[in-house]
């Protein structure tokens, strides 16, 4: 990752993380449910989140493993891990700052490795996903949730045009195509795979980036939104919901173990 | 405070990935290949490159 574009994450984080803890409502109690139960956790397990934010998953799997343990790239983020983890009275837990792209944990050191809404946020994606496949115990299995965009290269452009206006450390939301290569380059077996629907309010989504209806950023995206209902020419699947939009992400979940993928057919 | 043994068991230099042992001052984890001390800030180890300085290899 570059200075300059790890400050972009930092600087995004840092001013947002208040924002951030409230509207994460990707952290909903059903959603997490879901998440954990896509990961097929075990007792055992040892679990690392990369790019772990306020670390909603993994304060919420920690009851269930033996350790979790938490990295991110911004101290801000991990001071309300630390807060969170300390008002529930979780002990099996650890948070070290550090880069997905150069993890600092040996070789083969947890049984699940986990990444969840971070890809998008990347310079090198696959690199941190190299890193993520090293640090996992031979047997181990990589957890990977993010955003999925369009597979037409005109509407990726315009989709990520508009999620980085939203959000400057924004790199590239991948799509299904763009994830399954990256995974077969690494010799990541698919065990599991689920793309859903996330539907959402606009304003909430940008308010959880730092952004209200008074500012500059606020009125283009949402221009650009509106402007693409009729044909969703932006892969956000928009509509109009009284003063709000509602906006629709594709959000993939993965299961991966080491591996030669086999394509279908074969 | 220092970081505890178990928490530095699996911990290694980013660059190097060898393990990182506590300066004698136990505010630092220094790798000894590079000879990079990574400082620790509220028990929290920072394993960023960019924060990390370069001690001689006579240093702590």
């Amino acid at each position: 990752m570059s200075s300059e574009h790890q400050q972009a994450v930092q600087e995004q984080f840092t001013r947002t993380a208040e924002a951030f803890a409230k509207f994460a409502t990707r952290d909903t109690p059903a959603d997490l449910a879901q998440r954990i139960e896509f990961a097929e956790l075990r007792p055992d397990d040892t679990v690392l989140d990369v790019a772990c934010g306020p670390a909603a998953f993994l304060l919420a799997v920690a009851p269930r493993v033996r350790f979790v343990r938490g990295v991110d790239l911004t101290p801000e983020m991990l001071r309300q891990a630390r807060t969170l983890q300390a008002e529930r009275g979780i002990t099996n837990a650890a948070f070290d700052l550090g880069e997905a792209e150069k993890l600092p944990y040996a070789d083969g050191s947890f049984d699940l490795v986990s990444c969840q809404f971070a890809f998008h946020h990347m310079l090198r994606p696959d690199a941190a996903l190299a890193e993520m496949r090293r640090v996992m115990k031979p047997a181990g299995r990589l957890f990977l949730v993010d955003s999925v965009g369009p597979e037409d290269k005109a509407a990726a452009a315009r989709h990520n045009h508009i999620e980085q206006l939203r959000d400057p450390s924004h790199t590239l939301t991948l799509s299904l195509s763009g994830f399954r290569g990256m995974f077969s380059a690494r010799k990541l077996r698919i065990e599991k795979q689920v793309v859903l629907d996330r539907p959402r309010s606009f304003n909430k989504w940008m308010l959880r980036a730092g952004h209200d209806r008074s500012d500059a950023s606020y009125k283009e995206v949402r221009r650009l939104l509106e402007e693409s209902i009729a044909d969703d020419r932006a892969g956000f699947g928009v509509s109009i919901d009284g003063d709000d939009l509602r906006i629709v992400h594709q959000e993939g979940m993965f299961l991966l173990g080491r591996g030669i993928e086999i394509e279908a057919g074969q | 405070m220092p970081v505890s043994q178990v928490l530095l068991e699996i911990l290694v230099c980013p660059v190097c990935k060898v393990s990182v042992t506590p300066t004698a001052d136990q505010l630092g984890l220094k790798c000894p290949q590079c000879h990079r001390v990574y400082p620790v800030k509220d028990d929290i180890p920072v394993m960023l490159v960019d924060e990390a300085r370069i001690e001689s290899a006579q240093g702590t």
